[in-house]
């Protein structure tokens, strides 16, 4: 059963944290209608776009309107894709996650040659972004940054002393929603340093309270795998 | 939100599915029962969510909670709006606020919610992870409204404003507890340094982040970025890129 429940959903990705290496295997695809304007008849592109992800190796994927339980093994789990394909409605906006720049501009070449003229966002590091789009002669049309004080704790501002260890925090930030708790995050990581789970069975338990599809499993195991965090006694 | 006594047996393993730490366990008549703290819970619903996959965890050998005793009570004003801001699964036409927020920038392509001289900001109270009072939401509004700024009409925040020239909030909302919430709004480039260096003087008592957004010159940088930079702040290399495939 992968359906949760019916929402409104808009995932947030502009505030994932990590390396600038690290984002070489996070990258993010959306396709949005808008309002008024493109949204009636929308939904067979958004179906191609699941189908043209899908087959460029999409690492994770999302409906954007209703919630799921997301898949663990996207590549073999092919009754997920069929089922959440089949949702797509003109409200929906689908989003896939990539592990690699290529997969990413590999689909965007696709979707070009189709003529699909609905919006599209790429997040992650905006100078691959730009790299992809150059390509294919796309010129981006407007960016969102965060903003960054020198001394603040890396873009976030007021009660910083509230916030985890900055690994707890890069694998928080890889669910839109702030959906994987802070004391979860930390069980994973002790139970993965004390050997009794896998980093990807780990990343797999962690992936699961994001159910909008775009957290990165990859980036979360490889987190896990380096786990830095002090074993609590407890 | 609300946990059945008479189901629970006090396993504990939901502790690990509130993103507020608001579950706890205590004895009640010589008996072990998670409770969950009204005062800190964001009604974000994770937990019953989690219940209901009723799937095995690994590491904690059984479901998050095999006697299904977590269950949804009826929210009413004011508590309700808890729901509205931290459960993405929510329909938001239920609830006591109007407006979802903008399409921002994943469509500006199309919309040209920005123009040239102008820039988009989301401030986003409460994330990573802390959630925050709308009270402390208000400290933030007050100042961006002491000078000038208009807030986003179709955003919820802005919904619960008594007073938008001033940024206030309904009295009754101020102690409601959100998983994050964020204030919309967009003016011109040449303020982009009085708006940062105000909001980043406040003092409250949660965490924010703040996004930038405008439209790109012919190299493909966005604009604001010199703004960004001329005003002692930085911009991260990463970030969201709107475009379209085909010509509009």
């Amino acid at each position: 059963m992968y359906p949760l429940s019916k929402g409104d959903l808009m995932t947030h990705t502009l505030h994932r944290r990590g390396k600038k290496k690290d984002f070489r295997k996070d990258i993010v695809m959306l396709i949005m209608s808008s309002k008024g304007i493109n949204t009636e008849g929308s939904a067979k592109w958004k179906k191609e776009f699941f189908d043209v992800v899908m087959e460029n190796g999409a690492i994770n994927i999302g409906e954007g309107v209703k919630l799921f339980l997301p898949s663990d093994n996207l590549e073999k789990d092919k009754k997920f894709y069929i089922y959440l394909r089949d949702q797509i409605t003109d409200r929906s906006n689908p989003m896939a996650v990539f592990d690699d720049p290529e997969k990413a501009a590999n689909s965007l070449k696709k979707l070009r040659e189709s003529g699909n003229p609905l919006s599209f966002v790429l997040s992650g590091d905006t100078e691959i972004s730009r790299g992809i789009l150059r390509r294919y002669s796309v010129n981006p049309s407007a960016t969102e940054l965060r903003v960054i004080k020198e001394h603040d704790h890396d873009g976030i501002y007021g009660k910083t002393s509230l916030l985890p260890e900055e690994d707890v925090l890069e694998i928080h930030s890889l669910c839109g929603h702030g959906m994987v708790p802070f004391s979860l995050i930390r069980r994973v990581m002790t139970d993965v340093k004390l050997g009794r789970i896998s980093p990807e069975e780990g990343s797999k338990i962690l992936t699961r309270p994001c159910s909008c599809g775009v957290f990165n499993k990859v980036r979360a195991e490889e987190v896990l795998a380096r786990n830095k965090v002090k074993i609590p006694n407890y | 939100m609300k946990i059945d006594p008479d189901k629970c047996t006090g396993c504990g393993n939901c502790i690990y599915y509130c993103p507020m730490d608001a579950i706890y366990i205590e004895k009640l008549n010589n008996k072990k029962v998670a409770i969950i703290n009204d005062d800190e819970c964001v009604e974000c619903g994770l937990c019953l969510r989690m219940m209901n996959l009723d799937v095995k965890i690994p590491i904690l050998k059984r479901e998050v909670c095999p006697t299904k005793a977590f269950y949804q009570n009826d929210l009413t004003y004011p508590r309700i709006l808890r729901q509205t801001f931290s459960d993405p699964t929510l329909i938001k036409e239920a609830t006591e606020v109007a407006g979802r927020g903008t399409e921002e920038v994943k469509t500006n392509n199309v919309t040209h919610r920005v123009k040239g001289d102008e820039v988009g900001f989301n401030i986003e109270l409460g994330r990573p992870g802390t959630g925050t009072r709308l009270s402390e939401i208000e400290k933030v509004t007050v100042s961006l409204a002491g000078i000038g700024v208009e807030f986003e009409p179709n955003n919820p925040l802005t919904s619960l404003m008594t007073d938008t020239k001033r940024g206030l909030l309904r009295d009754e909302v101020k102690n409601e507890k959100v998983l994050s919430a964020i204030i919309e709004f967009k003016t011109t480039l040449n303020k982009v340094g009085d708006i940062l260096n105000t909001i980043s003087k406040v003092k409250v008592n949660t965490v924010f982040v703040i996004g930038v957004y405008s439209v790109c010159d012919n190299d493909g940088f966005p604009l604001v970025q010199k703004y960004v930079k001329e005003n002692g702040f930085e911009t991260s290399f990463n970030g969201k890129v709107n475009f379209g495939l085909v010509p509009t």
